[in-house]
Protein backbone atom coordinates (compact mmCIF):
# COMPACT_ATOMS: atom_id res chain seq x y z
CA UNK A 1 0.00 0.00 0.00
CA UNK A 2 1.19 3.80 -0.25
CA UNK A 3 2.58 6.25 1.84
CA UNK A 4 -1.27 8.12 0.85
CA UNK A 5 -3.20 5.06 2.32
CA UNK A 6 -1.26 4.77 5.63
CA UNK A 7 -1.74 8.11 6.61
CA UNK A 8 -4.45 9.52 8.06
CA UNK A 9 -6.70 11.91 6.10
CA UNK A 10 -5.76 16.23 6.04
CA UNK A 11 -9.05 16.65 7.81
CA UNK A 12 -7.68 14.11 10.33
CA UNK A 13 -4.14 16.24 10.82
CA UNK A 14 -5.38 17.07 14.70
CA UNK A 15 -4.76 13.53 15.53
CA UNK A 16 -1.22 14.16 15.92
CA UNK A 17 0.37 12.15 13.07
CA UNK A 18 4.31 13.35 13.40
CA UNK A 19 5.01 12.08 10.08
CA UNK A 20 2.76 14.37 8.33
CA UNK A 21 4.58 17.24 6.32
CA UNK A 22 4.79 20.26 7.63
CA UNK A 23 1.61 21.78 6.46
CA UNK A 24 -0.30 19.49 7.30
CA UNK A 25 0.63 19.05 11.01
CA UNK A 26 0.67 22.88 11.55
CA UNK A 27 -2.94 22.59 12.82
CA UNK A 28 -1.70 19.37 15.51
CA UNK A 29 -2.80 20.99 18.50
CA UNK A 30 -5.61 18.82 20.44
CA UNK A 31 -7.78 21.83 21.22
CA UNK A 32 -7.64 23.00 17.66
CA UNK A 33 -8.16 19.31 16.17
CA UNK A 34 -11.13 20.08 12.57
CA UNK A 35 -10.86 24.00 13.38
CA UNK A 36 -6.77 24.66 12.53
CA UNK A 37 -6.25 26.47 9.10
CA UNK A 38 -3.73 23.66 7.83
CA UNK A 39 -4.76 23.20 4.51
CA UNK A 40 -7.02 25.87 4.21
CA UNK A 41 -6.57 29.52 2.32
CA UNK A 42 -3.65 30.24 5.26
CA UNK A 43 -2.35 27.29 4.08
CA UNK A 44 0.53 26.46 6.82
CA UNK A 45 -0.38 29.15 8.98
CA UNK A 46 -0.93 28.34 12.69
CA UNK A 47 -3.92 30.41 13.77
CA UNK A 48 -6.04 27.85 16.00
CA UNK A 49 -9.98 29.11 17.19
CA UNK A 50 -8.99 31.25 19.70
CA UNK A 51 -6.95 33.16 17.48
CA UNK A 52 -9.88 33.20 15.48
CA UNK A 53 -11.80 34.53 17.94
CA UNK A 54 -9.28 36.97 19.33
CA UNK A 55 -8.91 38.45 15.99
CA UNK A 56 -12.59 39.03 15.35
CA UNK A 57 -12.89 40.69 18.74
CA UNK A 58 -10.10 42.81 17.68
CA UNK A 59 -12.01 43.84 14.19
CA UNK A 60 -15.06 44.68 16.06
CA UNK A 61 -13.05 46.89 18.45
CA UNK A 62 -12.10 49.07 15.70
CA UNK A 63 -15.17 48.90 13.54
CA UNK A 64 -16.69 50.32 16.54
CA UNK A 65 -13.96 53.06 16.99
CA UNK A 66 -13.94 54.21 13.38
CA UNK A 67 -17.93 54.14 13.69
CA UNK A 68 -17.44 56.32 16.96
CA UNK A 69 -14.88 58.82 15.14
CA UNK A 70 -16.87 58.63 12.41
CA UNK A 71 -19.96 60.12 13.65
CA UNK A 72 -21.92 57.66 11.92
CA UNK A 73 -23.94 57.32 15.18
CA UNK A 74 -24.99 60.72 14.99
CA UNK A 75 -25.74 60.32 11.18
CA UNK A 76 -28.81 58.85 11.95
CA UNK A 77 -30.51 61.92 13.38
CA UNK A 78 -29.60 63.37 9.74
CA UNK A 79 -32.51 64.26 7.55
CA UNK A 80 -31.01 65.74 4.56
CA UNK A 81 -27.28 65.07 4.54
CA UNK A 82 -26.84 68.14 2.30
CA UNK A 83 -27.40 70.32 5.86
CA UNK A 84 -24.66 68.55 7.47
CA UNK A 85 -21.29 69.17 5.75
CA UNK A 86 -19.54 68.32 8.87
CA UNK A 87 -20.86 65.07 8.87
CA UNK A 88 -18.21 62.06 7.23
CA UNK A 89 -21.24 60.00 6.25
CA UNK A 90 -23.21 62.76 4.77
CA UNK A 91 -20.46 64.02 3.02
CA UNK A 92 -19.69 60.40 1.58
CA UNK A 93 -23.87 60.08 0.40
CA UNK A 94 -23.73 63.32 -1.00
CA UNK A 95 -20.32 62.58 -3.34
CA UNK A 96 -21.72 58.99 -4.20
CA UNK A 97 -25.38 61.19 -5.22
CA UNK A 98 -22.96 63.24 -7.22
CA UNK A 99 -21.41 60.59 -8.96
CA UNK A 100 -24.43 58.37 -9.62
CA UNK A 101 -27.22 60.65 -10.15
CA UNK A 102 -26.42 62.18 -13.52
CA UNK A 103 -25.54 60.15 -16.61
CA UNK A 104 -22.26 61.61 -17.96
CA UNK A 105 -22.19 64.59 -19.22
CA UNK A 106 -23.38 64.37 -23.53
CA UNK A 107 -20.49 66.14 -25.58
CA UNK A 108 -22.54 67.98 -28.07
CA UNK A 109 -21.24 67.30 -31.55
CA UNK A 110 -20.24 70.42 -33.36
CA UNK A 111 -22.49 71.23 -36.65
CA UNK A 112 -21.34 71.31 -40.05
CA UNK A 113 -20.21 74.43 -42.16
CA UNK A 114 -21.62 74.11 -45.33
CA UNK A 115 -19.58 75.87 -48.14
CA UNK A 116 -21.03 77.24 -51.78
CA UNK A 117 -20.61 74.34 -54.19
CA UNK A 118 -20.12 75.25 -58.01
CA UNK A 119 -20.63 72.81 -60.85
CA UNK A 120 -18.02 72.96 -63.29
CA UNK B 1 -20.66 38.14 -45.69
CA UNK B 2 -23.20 38.93 -48.62
CA UNK B 3 -25.86 41.81 -48.04
CA UNK B 4 -28.45 41.68 -50.37
CA UNK B 5 -30.96 44.68 -51.04
CA UNK B 6 -33.29 45.97 -54.13
CA UNK B 7 -34.68 49.23 -55.07
CA UNK B 8 -37.99 47.62 -56.02
CA UNK B 9 -39.91 44.44 -54.77
CA UNK B 10 -39.83 43.12 -58.81
CA UNK B 11 -36.11 42.86 -58.69
CA UNK B 12 -35.25 40.80 -54.89
CA UNK B 13 -36.03 37.45 -55.87
CA UNK B 14 -33.65 37.90 -59.03
CA UNK B 15 -31.20 39.62 -57.12
CA UNK B 16 -31.45 36.96 -54.25
CA UNK B 17 -31.25 34.20 -56.90
CA UNK B 18 -28.06 35.75 -58.12
CA UNK B 19 -26.83 35.78 -54.59
CA UNK B 20 -27.36 32.25 -54.29
CA UNK B 21 -25.62 31.18 -57.72
CA UNK B 22 -22.74 33.82 -57.06
CA UNK B 23 -22.20 31.95 -53.33
CA UNK B 24 -23.66 28.47 -53.40
CA UNK B 25 -22.95 27.36 -49.88
CA UNK B 26 -24.18 30.43 -48.17
CA UNK B 27 -27.75 30.09 -46.11
CA UNK B 28 -30.10 33.33 -46.71
CA UNK B 29 -30.73 35.17 -43.31
CA UNK B 30 -33.48 38.01 -43.15
CA UNK B 31 -31.94 40.91 -41.23
CA UNK B 32 -34.74 41.83 -39.49
CA UNK B 33 -35.31 38.44 -38.18
CA UNK B 34 -32.63 36.84 -35.87
CA UNK B 35 -31.44 33.72 -37.73
CA UNK B 36 -30.96 31.39 -34.77
CA UNK B 37 -31.95 31.37 -30.86
CA UNK B 38 -28.70 32.44 -30.02
CA UNK B 39 -28.79 35.25 -32.39
CA UNK B 40 -31.82 36.62 -30.85
CA UNK B 41 -30.48 36.18 -27.31
CA UNK B 42 -27.29 37.95 -28.25
CA UNK B 43 -30.00 40.46 -30.19
CA UNK B 44 -32.01 41.47 -26.89
CA UNK B 45 -28.40 41.95 -25.00
CA UNK B 46 -27.34 43.92 -27.74
CA UNK B 47 -30.59 46.30 -28.25
CA UNK B 48 -30.21 46.86 -24.40
CA UNK B 49 -26.54 48.16 -25.19
CA UNK B 50 -27.83 50.01 -28.26
CA UNK B 51 -30.53 52.04 -26.11
CA UNK B 52 -27.81 52.70 -23.21
CA UNK B 53 -25.81 54.08 -26.15
CA UNK B 54 -28.54 56.36 -27.22
CA UNK B 55 -28.02 58.47 -23.90
CA UNK B 56 -25.29 59.96 -25.63
CA UNK B 57 -26.56 60.90 -29.05
CA UNK B 58 -28.90 63.15 -30.30
CA UNK B 59 -32.62 62.99 -31.19
CA UNK B 60 -31.97 62.33 -34.65
CA UNK B 61 -30.55 58.51 -33.42
CA UNK B 62 -33.08 58.33 -30.68
CA UNK B 63 -35.49 58.60 -33.64
CA UNK B 64 -34.12 55.94 -35.60
CA UNK B 65 -34.17 52.89 -33.09
CA UNK B 66 -35.16 50.43 -36.01
CA UNK B 67 -31.85 51.57 -37.78
CA UNK B 68 -30.18 51.13 -34.69
CA UNK B 69 -31.79 47.70 -34.33
CA UNK B 70 -30.75 46.48 -37.90
CA UNK B 71 -27.23 47.80 -37.32
CA UNK B 72 -26.92 45.65 -33.46
CA UNK B 73 -28.89 42.82 -35.76
CA UNK B 74 -25.65 42.81 -38.29
CA UNK B 75 -23.07 43.16 -35.78
CA UNK B 76 -24.90 39.96 -34.39
CA UNK B 77 -25.00 38.02 -37.46
CA UNK B 78 -21.05 39.05 -38.00
CA UNK B 79 -20.35 37.64 -34.80
CA UNK B 80 -22.36 34.39 -36.01
CA UNK B 81 -20.53 34.24 -39.30
CA UNK B 82 -17.36 34.49 -37.65
CA UNK B 83 -18.46 31.97 -35.20
CA UNK B 84 -19.40 29.46 -37.52
CA UNK B 85 -16.60 30.35 -40.64
CA UNK B 86 -20.07 29.61 -42.79
CA UNK B 87 -21.28 31.97 -45.71
CA UNK B 88 -24.63 33.88 -45.18
CA UNK B 89 -26.12 35.82 -47.56
CA UNK B 90 -28.18 38.70 -45.87
CA UNK B 91 -31.44 40.00 -47.08
CA UNK B 92 -32.09 43.43 -45.92
CA UNK B 93 -35.27 45.11 -47.15
CA UNK B 94 -33.69 48.92 -46.14
CA UNK B 95 -31.01 50.31 -48.37
CA UNK B 96 -27.76 49.18 -47.42
CA UNK B 97 -25.39 52.26 -47.97
CA UNK B 98 -27.94 53.92 -44.81
CA UNK B 99 -26.99 50.95 -42.86
CA UNK B 100 -23.41 51.30 -43.13
CA UNK B 101 -23.61 54.94 -42.49
CA UNK B 102 -25.83 54.57 -39.57
CA UNK B 103 -23.04 52.07 -38.22
CA UNK B 104 -20.38 54.40 -38.91
CA UNK B 105 -22.54 57.45 -37.19
CA UNK B 106 -23.10 55.50 -34.22
CA UNK B 107 -19.27 54.18 -34.43
CA UNK B 108 -18.48 58.22 -34.32
CA UNK B 109 -20.96 59.24 -31.56
CA UNK B 110 -19.09 56.49 -29.49
CA UNK B 111 -16.41 57.89 -29.89
CA UNK B 112 -17.31 61.26 -29.21
CA UNK B 113 -18.91 59.95 -25.88
CA UNK B 114 -15.19 59.28 -25.19
CA UNK B 115 -14.43 57.05 -22.03
CA UNK B 116 -17.63 56.52 -20.99
CA UNK B 117 -18.11 52.79 -20.72
CA UNK B 118 -20.96 52.57 -22.58
CA UNK B 119 -19.38 54.07 -25.27
CA UNK B 120 -16.16 51.68 -24.93
CA UNK B 121 -18.57 48.78 -25.29
CA UNK B 122 -20.27 50.26 -28.20
CA UNK B 123 -16.90 50.87 -30.14
CA UNK B 124 -16.09 47.40 -29.50
CA UNK B 125 -19.06 45.67 -30.74
CA UNK B 126 -18.94 47.99 -33.59
CA UNK B 127 -15.06 47.72 -34.48
CA UNK B 128 -15.36 44.22 -35.07
CA UNK B 129 -18.21 44.92 -37.84
CA UNK B 130 -16.36 48.43 -39.61
CA UNK B 131 -13.05 46.06 -39.87
CA UNK B 132 -15.47 43.60 -42.01
CA UNK B 133 -17.05 45.93 -44.42
CA UNK B 134 -13.05 48.28 -44.70
CA UNK B 135 -11.27 44.69 -45.66
CA UNK B 136 -14.02 42.95 -48.05
CA UNK B 137 -15.77 40.53 -45.66
CA UNK B 138 -18.87 42.21 -46.01
CA UNK B 139 -19.72 42.74 -49.64
CA UNK B 140 -22.96 44.20 -50.93
CA UNK B 141 -25.04 43.28 -54.20
CA UNK B 142 -27.65 45.07 -55.37
CA UNK B 143 -30.69 44.94 -57.42
CA UNK B 144 -32.68 46.87 -59.66
CA UNK B 145 -35.72 46.78 -62.78
CA UNK B 146 -33.76 48.62 -65.89
CA UNK B 147 -37.04 51.41 -65.21
CA UNK B 148 -35.40 54.75 -64.96
CA UNK B 149 -36.62 56.13 -62.19
CA UNK B 150 -34.97 53.13 -60.11
CA UNK B 151 -32.00 53.27 -61.80
CA UNK B 152 -31.27 56.80 -60.53
CA UNK B 153 -32.09 55.60 -57.16
CA UNK B 154 -29.61 52.53 -57.67
CA UNK B 155 -27.00 55.13 -59.14
CA UNK B 156 -27.67 57.48 -55.67
CA UNK B 157 -27.56 54.25 -53.80
CA UNK B 158 -24.05 52.99 -54.91
CA UNK B 159 -22.78 56.73 -54.35
CA UNK B 160 -23.98 56.32 -50.84
CA UNK B 161 -22.14 52.76 -50.52
CA UNK B 162 -19.23 53.39 -52.07
CA UNK B 163 -18.69 56.46 -49.49
CA UNK B 164 -19.03 54.87 -46.74
CA UNK B 165 -16.60 52.61 -47.88
CA UNK B 166 -18.94 49.41 -48.25
CA UNK B 167 -17.27 46.98 -50.82
CA UNK B 168 -19.68 46.68 -54.20
CA UNK B 169 -19.95 43.13 -55.70
CA UNK B 170 -22.15 44.82 -58.20
CA UNK B 171 -25.53 45.80 -59.23
CA UNK B 172 -27.73 43.42 -61.15
CA UNK B 173 -30.25 44.87 -63.36
CA UNK B 174 -33.31 42.30 -63.75
CA UNK B 175 -35.86 41.47 -64.89
CA UNK B 176 -34.83 42.76 -68.52
CA UNK B 177 -37.84 42.91 -70.89
CA UNK B 178 -37.89 39.75 -73.08
CA UNK B 179 -39.06 39.27 -76.58
CA UNK B 180 -40.95 35.86 -75.75
CA UNK B 181 -42.76 37.88 -73.07
CA UNK B 182 -44.07 40.12 -75.20
CA UNK B 183 -42.78 43.23 -74.77
CA UNK B 184 -42.24 45.08 -77.51
CA UNK B 185 -38.97 46.04 -79.36
CA UNK B 186 -39.00 49.56 -78.46
CA UNK B 187 -38.67 48.43 -74.68
CA UNK B 188 -36.66 46.18 -74.87
CA UNK B 189 -34.24 48.61 -76.88
CA UNK B 190 -34.88 51.24 -74.10
CA UNK B 191 -34.12 48.75 -70.90
CA UNK B 192 -30.80 47.81 -72.82
CA UNK B 193 -29.60 51.28 -73.29
CA UNK B 194 -30.35 52.00 -69.91
CA UNK B 195 -28.41 49.20 -68.81
CA UNK B 196 -25.11 50.45 -71.28
CA UNK B 197 -25.36 53.78 -69.13
CA UNK B 198 -25.68 52.44 -65.96
CA UNK B 199 -22.92 50.59 -66.46
CA UNK B 200 -20.88 53.34 -67.92
CA UNK B 201 -21.61 55.70 -64.76
CA UNK B 202 -21.22 53.23 -62.05
CA UNK B 203 -17.60 52.19 -63.72
CA UNK B 204 -16.05 50.06 -61.56
CA UNK B 205 -18.20 48.78 -59.91
CA UNK B 206 -19.51 44.92 -62.44
CA UNK B 207 -22.72 46.06 -63.43
CA UNK B 208 -24.64 42.76 -64.94
CA UNK B 209 -28.22 42.38 -65.92
CA UNK B 210 -30.10 39.06 -66.44
CA UNK B 211 -30.20 37.20 -69.92
CA UNK B 212 -32.57 34.68 -70.85
CA UNK B 213 -34.44 34.80 -67.90
CA UNK B 214 -31.52 33.73 -65.81
CA UNK B 215 -30.03 36.28 -63.55
CA UNK B 216 -25.81 36.30 -63.53
CA UNK B 217 -22.94 35.07 -61.46
CA UNK B 218 -21.12 38.16 -60.00
CA UNK B 219 -17.43 36.24 -60.09
CA UNK B 220 -15.98 39.02 -60.09
CA UNK B 221 -14.38 40.54 -57.12
CA UNK B 222 -15.60 43.46 -54.88
CA UNK B 223 -15.21 46.71 -55.30
CA UNK B 224 -14.12 49.77 -53.43
CA UNK B 225 -15.32 52.35 -55.77
CA UNK B 226 -14.89 55.53 -54.22
CA UNK B 227 -11.60 57.55 -54.56
CA UNK B 228 -10.18 60.20 -52.27
CA UNK B 229 -7.19 62.03 -52.41
CA UNK B 230 -5.44 65.26 -51.48
CA UNK B 231 -3.02 67.03 -54.44
CA UNK B 232 -1.38 70.53 -53.79
CA UNK B 233 -2.17 73.06 -56.38
CA UNK B 234 -0.22 75.84 -58.10
CA UNK B 235 -0.78 78.28 -54.68
CA UNK B 236 0.39 75.61 -53.12
CA UNK B 237 -2.81 75.09 -51.71
CA UNK B 238 -4.34 71.53 -50.66
CA UNK B 239 -7.05 70.56 -52.89
CA UNK B 240 -9.37 67.20 -51.79
CA UNK B 241 -10.98 65.27 -54.28
CA UNK B 242 -13.19 62.40 -53.70
CA UNK B 243 -15.01 60.49 -56.59
CA UNK B 244 -17.95 58.96 -55.88
CA UNK B 245 -19.38 56.63 -59.14
CA UNK B 246 -23.22 57.69 -59.27
CA UNK B 247 -23.34 60.97 -57.56
CA UNK B 248 -23.47 63.01 -60.78
CA UNK B 249 -27.69 61.27 -60.92
CA UNK B 250 -28.29 63.70 -58.03
CA UNK B 251 -29.27 67.64 -59.40
CA UNK B 252 -26.76 70.20 -58.64
CA UNK B 253 -28.99 71.78 -55.74
CA UNK B 254 -29.47 68.00 -54.09
CA UNK B 255 -25.39 67.83 -53.07
CA UNK B 256 -24.23 70.17 -50.35
CA UNK B 257 -20.27 69.87 -49.16
CA UNK B 258 -19.01 71.33 -45.94
CA UNK B 259 -16.82 70.70 -42.80
CA UNK B 260 -16.91 69.19 -39.62
CA UNK B 261 -14.81 68.54 -36.38
CA UNK B 262 -15.04 65.82 -34.07
CA UNK B 263 -12.19 67.08 -32.20
CA UNK B 264 -12.46 70.46 -30.73
CA UNK B 265 -8.59 71.00 -31.02
CA UNK B 266 -9.07 71.25 -34.93
CA UNK B 267 -11.67 73.37 -37.16
CA UNK B 268 -11.87 70.36 -39.51
CA UNK B 269 -11.56 66.56 -38.75
CA UNK B 270 -14.28 65.56 -41.90
CA UNK B 271 -15.19 66.64 -45.23
CA UNK B 272 -18.66 65.84 -45.57
CA UNK B 273 -20.50 65.36 -48.77
CA UNK B 274 -24.56 65.73 -48.10
CA UNK B 275 -26.79 64.28 -50.98
CA UNK B 276 -30.35 62.68 -51.31
CA UNK B 277 -30.43 61.21 -47.78
CA UNK B 278 -27.20 60.31 -47.75
CA UNK B 279 -24.03 62.24 -45.66
CA UNK B 280 -20.51 60.49 -46.37
CA UNK B 281 -17.27 61.53 -44.06
CA UNK B 282 -14.31 61.64 -45.00
CA UNK B 283 -11.74 62.45 -42.53
CA UNK B 284 -8.27 64.94 -43.72
CA UNK B 285 -5.37 64.49 -42.92
CA UNK B 286 -3.32 65.54 -40.38
CA UNK B 287 -2.49 68.96 -42.94
CA UNK B 288 -5.58 69.58 -44.02
CA UNK B 289 -7.05 69.64 -40.30
CA UNK B 290 -4.95 73.33 -39.97
CA UNK B 291 -6.68 74.48 -42.79
CA UNK B 292 -9.78 76.25 -43.95
CA UNK B 293 -11.87 75.26 -46.59
CA UNK B 294 -12.59 78.19 -49.11
CA UNK B 295 -14.40 76.16 -52.26
CA UNK B 296 -16.08 73.66 -53.28
CA UNK B 297 -16.74 72.56 -57.26
CA UNK B 298 -18.75 69.45 -57.94
CA UNK B 299 -17.80 68.34 -61.61
CA UNK B 300 -19.30 64.86 -63.04
CA UNK B 301 -18.89 62.01 -59.94
CA UNK B 302 -15.81 64.22 -58.44
CA UNK B 303 -16.22 67.09 -55.71
CA UNK B 304 -13.04 69.19 -54.76
CA UNK B 305 -12.81 71.10 -52.25
CA UNK B 306 -9.92 73.62 -51.58
CA UNK B 307 -8.23 74.25 -47.89
CA UNK B 308 -6.05 77.38 -47.53
CA UNK B 309 -4.01 77.56 -44.14
CA UNK B 310 -5.78 78.26 -41.42
CA UNK B 311 -4.44 81.51 -39.21
CA UNK B 312 -3.05 80.88 -35.83
CA UNK B 313 -2.63 77.29 -36.73
CA UNK B 314 1.28 77.95 -38.15
CA UNK B 315 4.28 79.64 -37.66
CA UNK B 316 3.78 83.13 -38.78
CA UNK B 317 6.27 84.63 -41.79
CA UNK B 318 8.38 85.75 -38.91
CA UNK B 319 9.13 82.58 -37.19
CA UNK B 320 8.69 80.02 -40.01
CA UNK B 321 10.99 77.58 -40.16
CA UNK B 322 9.73 74.71 -42.28
CA UNK B 323 7.09 74.39 -45.04
CA UNK B 324 3.47 74.33 -44.70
Amino acid sequence: MSEEVDRPPWWLSGSGDESADGSESAGSDSDSAGTGFAGGPFGGGSFAAGDLWSMVSMVGNVAGEWLASSGAREHAAHADPLDHPECLVCKALVGLNSVTADPAPAQELPPPVWLTLRRA
Amino acid sequence: MLLVSAITPSARDWVLESATNTISSARIVHLSRPASPTQAREGDGLRGFGFAGAQFTSADLVGGLSSLRQVIGLVSLWNDVRSEHSDVIVWCDRSVAEIAMDLHSLALLAEAAGTVDAAQNMMRSLEGLREALSDGQIQWLLGCPPQSDALEQARIEIAAGAGVGVPIRGVLVAPMPRKRDGWPAAVRARAREEYDALAMDLHPVPVLRSRSGRPPVFDHPAVSAAEASTVIDARGNRVMTVTLPGIAACGADDVRVGTWSLDPAYSITHLLIEFDRFTVRYPVDSVVRRCSAVDAVIADDTVAVSFVPEDGQWPDDHDRGGER
